[in-house]
């Protein structure tokens, strides 16, 4: 019992981080039409800035802000000078925004070394405690309490403010929206940047709960939310948030019972769900045709 | 008549000299270099089957190369480098892929482009993993990798080039009698216009699936060389890198000109090779990836034809391709 | 007269496929001007190329004097263009609410302003649909709001296709109602293939062929000739080569 419970602890934090991941991935997917193979790069990028600038200033909070700063700003600059021509050109975004992938993964082990940097807890969040036989770990709930307060801004946002209802009607109808007066394009460019800075917020989220980072923990990263958008439903919000807790709940039962399968039992679940519903758990048939 | 003897001539001559280059480059380096061009090129060729005939991304491509390469690296040296375990690692390589092949397709090949570059990214990294996992560790030596032995046979340089080279040919003849055939020239009508092949009642689905299906037979035949010629093997086979630099030989040598997979993979290759050499002395060329990447991203946006490509539009585009792609049905 | 849109030798492409090849007309203030056309003669391709969806390959279109075939789609819209499209005109996954704070653009979230009480003066059943998504309306009712839509942001200038498009004989009496309520205030636009509605709110007509405005003039005019009507919307005729 306390192992389980400890792993499902573990499950939902791992669960949080990735859900702010995905969530900024099937955000721009539903709006843009576009899958940012460089997604990853962003969590990285501001995994680093953020750990490099704690490692400063000690500054938690301002590293956190920092962090999804330097995703936004990667984001914007990626949505204005590359995407923007791109659009209605499937083929070639999938391959800029990977191409830009690489360079943001090679890149960062210019300044930073190829072996990755420690990226301590800030020590008001490095507590934990036993309860029975559970551990209680601080950063982690941290990080689920973040992860829940991020996805209900989300909702709040999508539903409740004028923004949300833009990018809502432009998901459907992009010409009826600019019909209205209203600039698509800036719509577009602010979701990138919103999903953008979510990943360099995981990112910097990422850091102490890890307890380091390294060149490679983007792509990894990328697949993880790759592997729950496709299970969640791409486009979908609360797909992502559902995908994730099942990808870090799943993931971390059967890297405690078999280590050795843990990696292919994700792409298993992906697998089933493709073959019981390939548009995903929450999308729409149309999404996947 | 006149022509078909010049072409067979020509043939000739370009198998004479391909067979007879490592003697005029001298041996070694550049022997152990063409080696790698022809089983890159091979499998840039492969590639372009996907991106330039079929219009599908994969960046997972490198799972049938590595499959390939451990495979016959498994089987060689289970076998104790018999001429019967070269024989069946190929065999079983081209098993495996087609199984592999048909898996994949069938879980991503119906959705969207989209699906298929993110499913092939994740499947690509579980072999990755797996391939450097303890549990597999008995047969694949986890992270230290498996060191080959080959046939006797094939214990020379020359003899690996020449197989490779071979190969190579090989490969780009029966791919090109491949895409001038009905079911290439379906495959490049999906790639301009999906919805037109639907309602013309082909199924997109199936030509994909074929389409998949040999580019991944050919990318396992030619990771299965590429083990005999570095006599080595291990988890990098299997890195994204490997999907992602064959990817650029593709756009960079030309996508839809087959050929161009050959000349990116030589270029790309070589310019690996003189970076290397350059970072002995200039240690700022040890990140020449992150020139391959900017190179990338500018080839996709100002040279989308790639080399060959953009040489065939200028050299008058009609003229030269009713030469080139559709003479001698 | 002053004449608030004015197309001339408009041509436009659909990817490689040439759609509009020499469009020419103008439309008089606080008029209704219809245009005419048999299916696929390019009515709608003309209306979106007025919005800047399609961009004129040649020709100019301008707007009381100003050139706009060079703006981008919302730019057109805020010079004071409505625009009801012929198909996905609502917002199927949004209410019926939020669909006319959609086109609405001075309306605030949360209350009603006097304007929304007007659309729901005019289109009684959407009050009652007020919270539904739109997608769940009948297809009357969704061209209903549409039409509240596009009416709501009280624009000079409307651009209407095919409005009475499945509508019941009702709601097509509503309909000629409402746009001749619009007469002398608004400029109207409007895309009809119903001879009988277009005589009774249209001043001018528009007729396109093939691509081509081919004849133009006062309304009464073509209801009088029967033979423009044979020829142009070929209702019984179906001489091929045209
Ligand atoms: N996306 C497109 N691709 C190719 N051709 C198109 C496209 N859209 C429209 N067309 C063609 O352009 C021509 C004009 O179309 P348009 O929709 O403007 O006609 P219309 O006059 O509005 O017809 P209807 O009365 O049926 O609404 C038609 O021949 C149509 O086939
Ligand atoms: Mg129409």
């Amino acid at each position: 019992m306390d192992v389980f419970l400890t792993l499902v602890i573990g499950g939902i934090g791992d669960g949080a981080l990735y859900f702010l991941i995905a969530a900024g991935l099937t955000l721009i997917f539903g709006l843009l039409q576009v899958i940012n193979f460089a997604h990853g790069g962003l969590y990285l990028w501001g995994a680093y800035m953020a750990t490099f600038l704690y490692a400063v200033t000690h500054q938690f909070w301002l590293a956190l802000i920092v962090g999804a700063g330097a995703g936004a700003v990667l984001g914007i600059a990626m949505e204005r000078g590359l995407l923007g021509r791109l659009y209605h050109h499937g083929t070639n975004q999938i391959l800029i925004t990977m191409g830009v992938m690489l360079i943001l993964s090679e890149f960062v082990k210019v300044p930073f070394g190829v072996n990755g940097l420690n990226a301590p807890t800030p020590s008001f969040l490095s507590h934990s405690w036993l309860v029975g036989h559970v551990v209680l770990v601080e950063y982690q709930w941290f990080t689920i309490v973040v992860g829940a307060m991020v996805y209900l801004v989300l909702h709040w946002l999508l539903r409740r403010t004028r923004l949300g209802m833009v990018i809502r009607a432009g998901v459907e109808n992009a010409g009826l929206v600019e019909a209205c007066g209203i600039p698509i394009r800036n719509v577009f460019t602010v979701v990138f940047a919103l999903g953008a800075a979510l990943a360099g917020f995981a990112g910097a989220l990422a850091g102490p709960y890890f307890g380091s980072v390294t060149p490679g923990m983007g792509l990894d990263m990328q697949l993880t939310a790759f592997i729950i958008v496709v299970i969640g439903g791409m486009g979908s919000v609360q797909g992502a948030l559902v995908g994730s807790l099942l990808v870090g709940v799943v993931t971390s039962f059967m890297s405690f019972y078999f280590p050795s399968l843990s990696v292919l039992v994700t792409v298993l679940v992906m697998a089933v769900v493709l073959l019981v519903r390939p548009q995903g758990l929450f999308g729409e048939a149309r999404a996947a045709a | 008549m006149n022509r078909n003897i010049v072409r067979y001539a020509a043939a000739v001559l370009l198998l004479a000299v391909g067979l007879l280059l490592p003697t005029i480059t001298g041996g070694g380096g550049t022997t152990t270099l063409l080696e790698q061009v022809f089983t890159f090129g091979a499998f840039a060729m492969s590639y372009d089957l996907l991106l330039g005939f079929t219009g599908i991304i994969s960046f997972g491509h490198a799972m049938f190369f590595g499959t390939g390469a451990y495979i016959m690296g498994i089987c060689l040296v289970r076998g104790n480098a018999s001429t019967l375990s070269f024989v069946c690692g190929a065999m079983l390589a081209v098993v495996v892929s087609v199984m592999l092949s048909l898996v994949v397709a069938f879980l991503s090949l119906r959705m969207k482009d989209t699906y298929f570059a993110m499913i092939t990214l994740a499947v690509g990294q579980t072999f990755y993993v797996l391939a450097g996992s303890r549990a597999l560790q008995p047969w694949t030596n986890a992270n230290d990798g498996i060191t080959v032995f080959v046939p006797d046979w094939l214990n020379s340089d020359y003899a690996i080039y020449c197989l490779c080279f071979l190969f190579c040919v090989a490969v780009a003849f029966l791919l090109f009698q491949f895409v001038k055939s009905p079911v290439g020239v379906i495959l490049k009508g999906i790639r301009d216009n999906e919805s037109r092949m639907v309602a013309l009642g082909h199924s997109v689905f199936r030509y994909k699936t074929a389409a998949f299906v040999i580019s991944g037979i050919v990318a396992t035949l030619a990771g299965a060389l590429f083990v005999i010629a570095e006599m080595f093997v291990s988890t990098q086979v299997f890195d994204v890198s490997t999907s992602i630099n064959v990817l650029l030989m593709t756009i960079i040598g030309g996508t839809g000109t087959l050929f161009g997979g050959l000349l990116g993979a030589a270029v790309i290759l070589i310019a690996q090779s003189e970076f290397s050499t350059l970072a002995g002395t200039y240690p700022m060329f040890n990140d020449y990836m992150i020139l391959f990447g900017v190179l990338y991203v500018l080839v996709v946006l100002f040279l989308p034809r790639g080399i060959l490509g953009t040489i065939l539009q200028e050299r008058g585009r009609r003229r030269w391709t009713t030469r080139f792609l559709n003479s001698n049905r | 007269m002053k004449h608030v849109l004015e197309l001339d030798g408009v041509h436009a492409n659909i990817g490689q496929f040439q759609i509009l090849q020499g469009v020419s007309f103008r439309v008089p203030e606080h008029q209704v001007t219809v245009l005419m056309g048999r299916n696929g003669a390019g009515k709608t391709t003309t209306l979106r190329t007025i919005m800047g969806y399609v961009r004129p390959r040649a020709g100019h279109i301008r707007m009381n004097g100003a050139a706009i075939g060079d703006l981008s789609t919302h730019q057109i819209a805020r010079r004071g263009i409505a625009y009801l499209p012929e198909e996905n005109h609502v917002f199927h996954r949004l209410t019926v609410a939020e669909n006319l704070q959609m086109a609405d653009r001075r309306a605030r979230d949360g209350h009603h302003p006097e304007r929304v009480e007007r659309m729901m003066d005019l289109f009684g059943d959407l009050r009652r649909a007020w919270c539904r998504p739109a997608g769940s309306l009948s297809g009357g009712q969704k061209q209903m709001l549409a039409m509240a839509s596009a009416l709501i942001s009280e624009q000079p200038v409307l651009l209407i296709d095919e409005p009475s498009k499945g509508l019941s004989p009702g709601y097509v009496h509503r309909l000629v109602e409402i746009l001749q309520g619009l007469k002398g205030s608004r400029t109207v636009l409007l895309v009809e293939q119903n001879v009988w509605l277009a005589g009774q709110v249209a001043d001018t007509f528009v007729m396109l062929d093939d691509g081509r405005t081919v004849l133009s003039g006062n309304m009464q005019e073509l209801l009088q000739r029967e033979d423009w009507q044979q020829q142009f919307l070929g209702v019984h005729a179906t001489r091929g080569e045209r």
